[in-house]
């Protein structure tokens, strides 16, 4: 478990592995594997107790056996519910480290899939300049590093001997299921709202709505 | 690259039929309910325009037509409406270079009336019409940000305005080859904060290139506003360069965002994007809003 001074209330991470994979997702472990390591706010591993700013970013694991340098902040304040580190400077911190990893990720994407840019692009829901842009060392936010850890952990179970097979396989028809790519996809769009454009076609052509069907 | 205006249609019945921004210089004013519950005149010394749509108007006088007043605007006001960064005015270029339909006072008269009256075109042809149209649409239509991220997009407001006002300024010709900025949200706009927000930068369609690889580098994401937009400007169109130059820019915008703090547990993460009109889906078009920064501006008058 993390070492705990509590005189200071100074909380380190990772000085020993904390992470009992019984307790985790599927989803955890694997990032864990990959190189990856969760900061999970409610765990004894947390570095920010409930403070929403640091919950469920992913970071390297390198960083294990190193303690957050803005503990200070913490105890001057003396609440897990204020900030730790202060915005953006948390968050950037962290991803500033981790992007060197997530561009590398990214590259193993692609050369591991045999998919093009723009397919992965489709995987994230993202435009392929954006996929460019990561694979060049760009930002890459919270909710694709998790998506980027999953969807490489599903490229690397297909069994087939090289990129091109896998390629295959992805898109491969599966009789009555969507083909393993369109199923990857629909990790990448989850639950984003439409917000623009929202009338339905058939209202804008005068016809009734699903909801009058019903 | 211009488009040639097209010719307004010769249909039989155009020329007595109410169109869309057609001017009724004979309307005096029009009548807003005042604070105390009384219908009183808002005067329109200079006329008023059309916003009805011409299907609305063309039923045989039955119905109500909405009716904005027009007016004249100092040249700074006149300037920001014609850029369409102030989406109260709409330009009527036809009556002059500072004449403008203002939709902050909005009222409706009996289609009779409108029909039979003299009128004159606001517009002079179809293109003109349909950007009209379209800024009407924009007026009533615009996304309204959380007003707790209003602050951190009014930190790049101020500087697209600061900058922009001069013509001449390179962030202001940098902003001219963009075709839009759009925001995200991971998890859409209806999930509880911190927020992952995505500003993407829609650059018009031509001007980055179309490498089927990651670019080996994204410049030097240091250097200041001004110093990108030299760069953008500067780098010829559809080069690597200019996708350096639009990815330093991006990395610049998004510091001058991050420069006022949203408030501790609303924002996770800004991230930034440069892709361009071709490379935009229509799904990401209706899972992003407009950074519509008239949405954040003081009220004029």
């Amino acid at each position: 478990m993390p070492a705990t001074t509590g005189a200071s209330e100074r909380r380190d991470f990772g000085t020993s592995d904390p992470w009992d994979r019984t307790k985790f997702s599927s989803e955890v472990s694997e990032a864990w594997r990959l190189g990856l390591a969760y900061l999970t706010a409610g765990t004894e591993t947390v570095v920010c107790g409930s403070f929403p700013l640091l919950a469920n970013l992913i970071i390297p694991r390198s960083w294990t056996g190193t303690s957050i340098n803005c503990v200070r902040h913490f105890q001057t304040r003396r609440s897990w519910q204020t900030t730790f580190l202060t915005y953006p400077e948390a968050a950037g911190a962290l991803h500033r480290d981790s992007q060197p990893e997530a561009r590398d990720r990214v590259i193993q994407l692609h050369d591991e899939s045999g998919l093009t840019w723009g397919q992965i692009a489709k995987l994230f829901s993202v435009s392929r300049r954006a996929v460019h842009a990561w694979a060049a060392g760009g930002r890459m936010n919270t909710r694709n590093m998790e998506l980027l850890a999953l969807l490489l952990t599903a490229i690397q179970r297909i069994p087939a001997p090289d990129p091109e097979a896998r390629r295959v396989h992805l898109m491969a028809p599966r009789g009555s299921s969507p083909s393993l790519f369109d199923e990857l996809r629909q990790l990448g769009r989850t639950d984003d709202a439409v917000v623009e454009d929202v009338v339905p076609v058939r209202e804008r052509l005068g016809a009734p709505s699903a909801s009058e069907d019903r | 690259m211009t488009v040639e205006a097209a010719p307004e249609a010769d249909d039989e019945n155009s020329e007595n039929e109410p169109r869309q921004v057609d001017v009724l210089s004979s309307v005096g004013a029009l009548p807003v309910i005042s604070t105390t519950g009384e219908v009183i005149g808002h005067e329109c010394p200079l006329g008023v325009a059309v916003i009805s749509q011409c299907c609305d108007l063309a039923r045989g006088g039955k119905g109500h037509a909405h009716l904005a007043p027009i007016v004249r605007l100092d040249d700074q006001t006149a300037r920001e409406a014609r850029r369409g960064r102030t989406l109260r005015y709409i330009e009527l270029a036809k009556l002059g270079p500072d004449y403008f339909v203002d939709l902050g006072t909005v009222a409706s008269a009996e289609n009779g009336y409108v029909v039979a009256e003299q009128r004159t075109p606001g517009v002079d042809n179809d293109i003109a019409r349909h950007e009209l149209r379209q800024r009407i649409g924009r007026r009533y239509s615009r996304y309204a940000f959380p007003a707790s991220l209003v602050p951190m997009f009014g930190t790049l407001q101020s500087k697209v305005r600061d900058k922009s006002d001069k013509t001449d300024s390179n962030f202001g010709r940098a902003l001219d080859m963009l075709a839009t900025i759009r925001v995200g949200v991971a998890g859409g706009w209806d999930s509880e904060p911190p927020w992952e927000l995505n500003l993407i930068l829609v650059v018009k369609d031509g001007y980055l290139p179309a490498d089927p690889d990651p670019p080996q580098s994204l410049g030097n994401s240091e250097i200041t506003l001004d110093a990108a937009s030299d760069y953008v400007i500067r780098a010829p169109l559809a080069t690597a360069d200019a996708l350096i130059g639009w990815h330093q820019l991006a990395s610049t915008m998004r510091r001058e965002v991050l420069k006022k703090s949203p408030g501790v547990g609303l924002v996770q993460e800004l991230t930034v994007e440069v892709t361009d009109e071709a490379d935009f889906s229509y799904l990401r078009l209706r899972r992003t809003v407009s950074l519509d920064l008239d949405d954040l501006s003081p009220p004029l008058g």
